[in-house]
């Protein structure tokens, strides 16, 4: 089952190249939401009541003399992002063609990105991961590079050097890993449970250096985040909003699925720092972002702010000190954040790029009215920037309540530090608001308002934000268990 | 008179030079009966089975137990075996690639097939060699061979200069070479390998400075050989003078053989020597080529030129990997020609070195194919009027090749992302292998240095990559002719680089037969 | 010096020849210019061309058919080299011995008739 979702993709990349070109793009959606579907049905077949076992595990050995196999299995941590990502894939593909005609190997790229990114967040085995992990560069970067907009190629290969420099810091880290039990193997379960990084010691903290380079370039940590804006700005819609909508959430991912349960003590020890690195990045993150003159820019600073988060409570969850409850809340909401970002983050990039494409600027100050013009559109907008800062009943919320609470049970000023963090998104997304919906409409007269292929693509985030905000439940259970392993994972080592 | 007893098992070990012989025998006697203008199509084609023949015998040798032939003189085991598959491998794409190359210039001639043969087989002999005589003729058959592949296409100062800088710098790294071989000669008294070892550790002891000028000599003459900096000066431009063919089997195959002969000499007469010595030779060495190839290869607007500087920068990794090899258990005696299996009883130590030169057997195959398939899509974009211009490999060449040739510009993508050690691509398996013997041998620092210059790589890779697919057709570009063979020797090389970084699990096979003998 | 210790101390017999024989074509050369008698003249100073009168300047450009030629003599004539040693122990080497010096024959056919055809061996072209 595993396996056919993971490659499921790739044969739709293939029938794209066989069929006729003008096909290429309906292929390619056909196959998302095939995919899509496939991802459904996955979700059906597990139980979500164990969320901390691994399931639908497949095993066969890929390269016995190294120790590594093709091992993939699902537990509560990769289901909601494997969900995430098909999503997020079939909807970029869907609103793909809505700015302009997309040729098929862009459609194609999406589609071997889709691969590399379920195949990542389904494998158990880190030779595979690191695979997955820069498999799912090359696609970006051609995407970014070649279809992105004016400064296209230098923030092409920003991105590119700067994440090739973490996946080689990442192989580093693996290696250690790897090297550190014997026989030498990469399964990730088997090195959780052989610990061989125990405590604090010189390799254990080289290793997590690694890590904390790979995964904070990912996320991305002030201060190595400088990528982000320039790639986020010029990818095209929809590279934007799989990049920031899953690409990102690979570093939390790998953080809470490899640095904690391997490295966790060294984590401890260095705990107070990355707390500090993180709040740094929240205020650092809602700051620029309100200086940002440019729609896009200001979303994708946003990141750098919801990211922080992720980090803290990775943070919290490896202090000792901390009571266990308190940082399995905080792991849980870590999770959950990963997801309601990449869904409020994807809609945003959705909605910038529909009003830049109607309104054919960026600008924030050129934009004014777009509630008298487009008001359907607007008032979308409205809802997801509401979201987005973290209003009580939409999915941000549940995540961010958590974390911060986490947080309080160790550090009161870290808590307070997000706090104002999320006062100075607030503002300024209301101040974004007034900016760009209310006012005179005066040149944006005539425009139309949501065609039913962007209505579907931004309904089907709206309402899962909805869902994930009222309901946090079922999902949140299934987090649980999961970050339940990961603790005990840190426990056993004590 | 007591005759010593040569039998054909002395012989088998030689196998592939002497198909490849033949095949060099045979095209040199069917060209001189040809016009000019007879067709010569079949010459290719013949080189190349010829190569795959002899390939696929070393590769049955892989399996057979490893022993000492020739009395002494040569030596059968898996590493040379695997080693004579690899600049097989080299010969075999090269000389697809020269068919295409050779017409355009009309200079297709059987002496040229002919000359590549038997470079190739003096690559596969050096790699048998276990004596300082024999390895010296060997090398020189492979150097003499690509000496005159170098100025095949007389016309022109280029091919003139950069077999006139091979040649000169050549013969006195050789001189270098065989002095030192003569230093330790006398040192020991013999100049086989395998018995130099303990008059070695008696002369270390009475004559340090004789044994260790002579091994600095020998290495230098190698690192001369496999481009190492301080040695690489003549690299580059002898790259580019040469025809682009003869480029990439120089780059990989003779790369290939020169690191066979430098791993056998070091790890038979290593015992006798200072332990430190071989891992601080090679860690610096090795610290040197791998940041200068990579810095110098950034500038580079002129491919082939960069691709040279990208391989000093990968014979950099490459003696990364023979550092980890001397690094774990320095001192102690292991031998090519231990036991061929490992068995239970192995190690930790011989286990590491073990997997050490698999991670070096890999990288030569990874690189080679990679390697020839770049220096191939870099020979079907240049023309002759552009070479004495020094225009015909600029960047500027690979400006829109994605809408002009997707199938090369895809293949040339899978090349530069292979050489960037991006999985998954058969580089990547490549750098993971010697970054982890490294790692494991404690050569974490080095491990480091090779990491940050290899992301530096990446720049240089990508910028290719930039060009193919995110430039515009450039006005009045000239038409790019089409080979069947250049084509199918590049549709082979990709097929390699992806599938081999996917799964490489026959060749790892052949590597674990070729990694059991370090067992002693 | 023992022997065993050195394996070049055997070689200073070797050595002591060397120097004895180098130092005797200097020492002799340089008596006959102190010693002999020295009267120049014109004719003695042109260069001695086999008692005729000389011709042209010495320094002549040769065709490059003479090196070919040359390099091909020393080709085949070290190739015959092999042979004296193969001859002497030709009864002990056996059926082996024949056979491989057969091969070593036919690579020279091999090499002569490449040259053969190419022209090497053809004085005017």
């Amino acid at each position: 089952m595993l396996s056919l979702l993971i490659f499921f993709p790739l044969v739709g990349v293939l029938v794209m190249y066989l069929l006729p070109k003008r096909v290429g793009r309906t292929v390619a959606t056909v196959t998302s939401g095939v995919e899509l579907a496939l991802a459904g049905v996955m979700a059906l077949l597990i139980d979500w009541s164990r969320g901390g076992v691994l399931q639908l595990e497949e095993r066969v050995a890929w390269v016995p003399t190294l120790g590594a196999s093709y091992h993939v299995a699902v537990d509560g941590l990769s289901v909601p992002l494997i969900l995430l990502t098909a999503l997020l894939t079939f909807l970029s593909l869907l609103y793909s063609g809505v700015e302009e005609e997309r040729p098929p190997t862009f459609h194609a790229m999406f589609l071997v990105m889709e691969t590399a990114l379920i195949g990542l967040f389904s494998t158990q085995d880190l030779l595979l991961f690191y695979l997955f992990w820069e498999a799912s560069l090359v696609p970006m970067y051609f995407i970014i590079g070649v279809w992105g907009h004016a400064d296209r190629v230098k923030a092409a290969l920003k991105f590119f050097l700067f994440t090739r420099l973490g996946g080689l810091a990442l192989l580093l880290a693996i290696l250690g890993l790897y090297l550190g039990v014997e026989p030498h193997t990469f399964d990730i379960p088997t090195l959780v449970r052989a610990q061989p990084y125990a405590g604090t010691s010189t390799a254990a903290a080289l290793i997590l250096l690694c890590f904390l380079i790979a995964f904070g370039i990912k996320l991305p940590v002030v201060p190595l985040h400088t990528w982000l804006p320039d790639a986020h700005t010029d990818a095209p819609t929809e590279g934007s909003v799989l990049l920031a909508g899953v690409l990102l959430k690979m570093g939390g991912y790998g953080l809470v699925r490899l640095a904690l349960p391997t490295v966790g003590d060294m984590l401890a020890e260095w705990a107070l720092v990355l707390a500090i690195l993180a709040v740094v990045s929240g205020l650092y993150g809602a700051a620029v972002a309100m200086a940002q003159e440019d729609l896009k820019r200001l979303v994708a600073y946003s990141s750098v702010n919801h990211m922080a988060y992720v980090l803290l409570a990775v943070a919290v969850a490896a202090m000792l000190g901390a009571g266990s409850e308190a940082r399995q809340a905080a792991l849980t909401g870590a999770m959950y954040q990963l997801v309601a970002h990449g869904l409020t983050t994807g809609a945003l990039f959705f909605l910038v790029g529909m009003i830049a494409r109607r309104a054919g600027t960026r600008e924030i100050s050129k934009l004014s009215g777009l509630w008298g013009a487009v008001p359907v559109l607007g008032t979308v907008l409205a809802v997801v920037m509401f979201a987005s800062l973290g209003l009580p009943g939409l999915a941000h919320f549940a995540a961010e309540v958590q974390i911060v609470l986490g947080a309080l049970a160790v550090w009161w000023w870290a808590a307070a530090g997000m706090l104002l963090a999320v006062l100075l998104t607030t503002a300024m997304f209301v101040w974004t608001l007034q900016r760009v919906l209310m006012g005179r409409s005066d040149g944006l007269k005539g425009l139309k308002d949501l065609s039913a292929r962007e209505g579907v693509t931004a309904a089907a985030l709206l309402v899962l934000l909805v869902v994930l905000g009222i309901f946090p439940g079922p999902l949140a259970k299934l987090i649980e268990g999961a970050t339940e392993q990961v603790r005990a994972a840190v426990l056993t080592r004590r | 008179m007591n005759l010593p007893t040569l039998t054909s098992a002395d012989f088998f070990p030689m196998l592939p030079a002497i198909i490849m012989v033949v095949g060099a025998c045979i095209l040199l006697l069917s060209e001189v009966f040809l016009s000019a203008h007879s067709s010569r199509g079949y010459q290719a084609v013949l080189t190349a089975i010829t190569a795959v023949i002899a390939g696929v015998v070393a590769l049955k040798m892989v399996f057979e137990p490893a022993r000492e032939v020739f009395l002494g003189f040569g030596a059968l085991d898996p590493f040379s075996s695997f080693l004579t598959f690899v600049v097989c491998v080299a010969l075999a794409l090269a000389t697809l690639t020269s068919a295409g190359f050779l017409r355009k210039r009309g200079a297709e001639r059987g002496e040229f097939y002919a000359l590549m043969l038997f470079a190739t087989a003096g690559m596969s002999l050096l790699a048998i060699s276990n004596e300082l005589i024999t390895l010296f003729v060997n090398l020189e058959v492979l150097s003499i061979s690509t000496y005159a592949l170098t100025s095949f296409l007389r016309r022109g100062t280029r091919p003139s200069e950069a077999g006139f800088k091979y040649f000169i710098l050549g013969a006195f790294s050789s001189a270098v070479l065989l002095y030192g071989a003569a230093l330790l000669y006398g040192a020991t008294g013999t100049t086989h390998l395998t018995g130099m070892v303990l008059p070695l550790a008696n002369a270390v002891r009475t004559n340090p400075a004789l044994v260790y000028t002579g091994a600095l000599l020998v290495a230098a003459g190698f690192a001369f050989k496999v481009a190492a900096v301080p040695f690489h000066m003549w690299t580059p431009d002898v790259y580019e003078g040469a025809p682009t063919p003869v480029t990439a089997l120089m780059s990989a195959g003779v790369k290939a053989a020169a690191f066979a002969a430098l791993v056998r000499v070091f790890v038979t007469v290593g015992p006798g020597l200072d332990p430190q010595l071989p891992l601080t030779l090679f860690s610096t060495l090795a610290l040197l080529t791998m940041v200068a190839g990579n810095l110098l290869a950034i500038p580079q607007r002129n491919v082939k030129r960069m691709l040279a500087y990208s391989s000093i920068a990968h014979a950099g990794y490459l003696l990364l990997g023979v550092a980890a090899l001397f690094a774990t258990a320095p001192g102690e005696a292991f031998s090519l020609l231990g036991s061929t299996s490992l068995g239970t009883t192995a190690t930790p130590q011989a286990v590491a070195r073990a997997e050490a030169l698999r991670g070096i057997l890999f990288y030569l195959l990874a690189y080679t194919v990679t390697a020839v398939g770049a220096f191939g899509v870099v020979s079907v974009l240049e023309r002759r009027e552009d070479e004495e211009r020094g225009t015909a490999w600029d960047l500027e060449r690979f400006s829109g090749l994605a809408q002009r040739r997707p199938g090369w510009a895809f293949a040339m993508a899978a090349f530069m992302l292979s050489l960037a050690g991006i999985p998954p691509t058969v580089g990547f398996l490549g750098k993971l292998l010697i970054f982890r013997s490294a790692v494991d041998a404690g050569l974490i620092g080095l491990t480091i240095i090779a990491v940050l210059s290899s992301a530096a790589g990446v720049y240089y890779y990508l910028r290719v990559v930039v060009y193919m697919y995110m430039r515009p057709v450039p006005e009045g570009a000239h038409a790019l002719e089409r080979n069947w063979m250049t084509e199918f020797a590049l549709v082979v090389s990709t097929v390699a680089v992806v599938v081999l970084g996917i799964a490489p699990g026959p060749v790892t096979e052949w590597l674990v037969q070729a990694g059991h003998l370090l067992g002693r | 010096m023992d022997p065993s210790l050195n394996p070049l101390a055997s070689y200073l017999p070797l050595a002591v020849a060397l120097l004895l024989a180098g130092a005797l074509a200097l020492i002799i050369p340089s008596l006959a210019a102190v010693l002999g008698p020295k009267r120049p003249s014109a004719i003695k100073s042109t260069s001695f061309e086999a008692g005729s009168e000389s011709s042209g300047p010495a320094r002549q450009r040769f065709a490059v058919k003479f090196y070919v030629v040359a390099l091909l003599f020393i080709v085949f004539d070290v190739e015959a080299v092999f042979l004296y040693p193969w001859a002497v122990n030709f009864q002990s080497l056996g059926w082996f011995g024949y056979v491989e010096m057969l091969v070593f024959a036919a690579t020279l056919v091999v090499g002569l008739i490449y040259i053969w055809k190419k022209g090497a061996l053809e004085w005017e072209s």
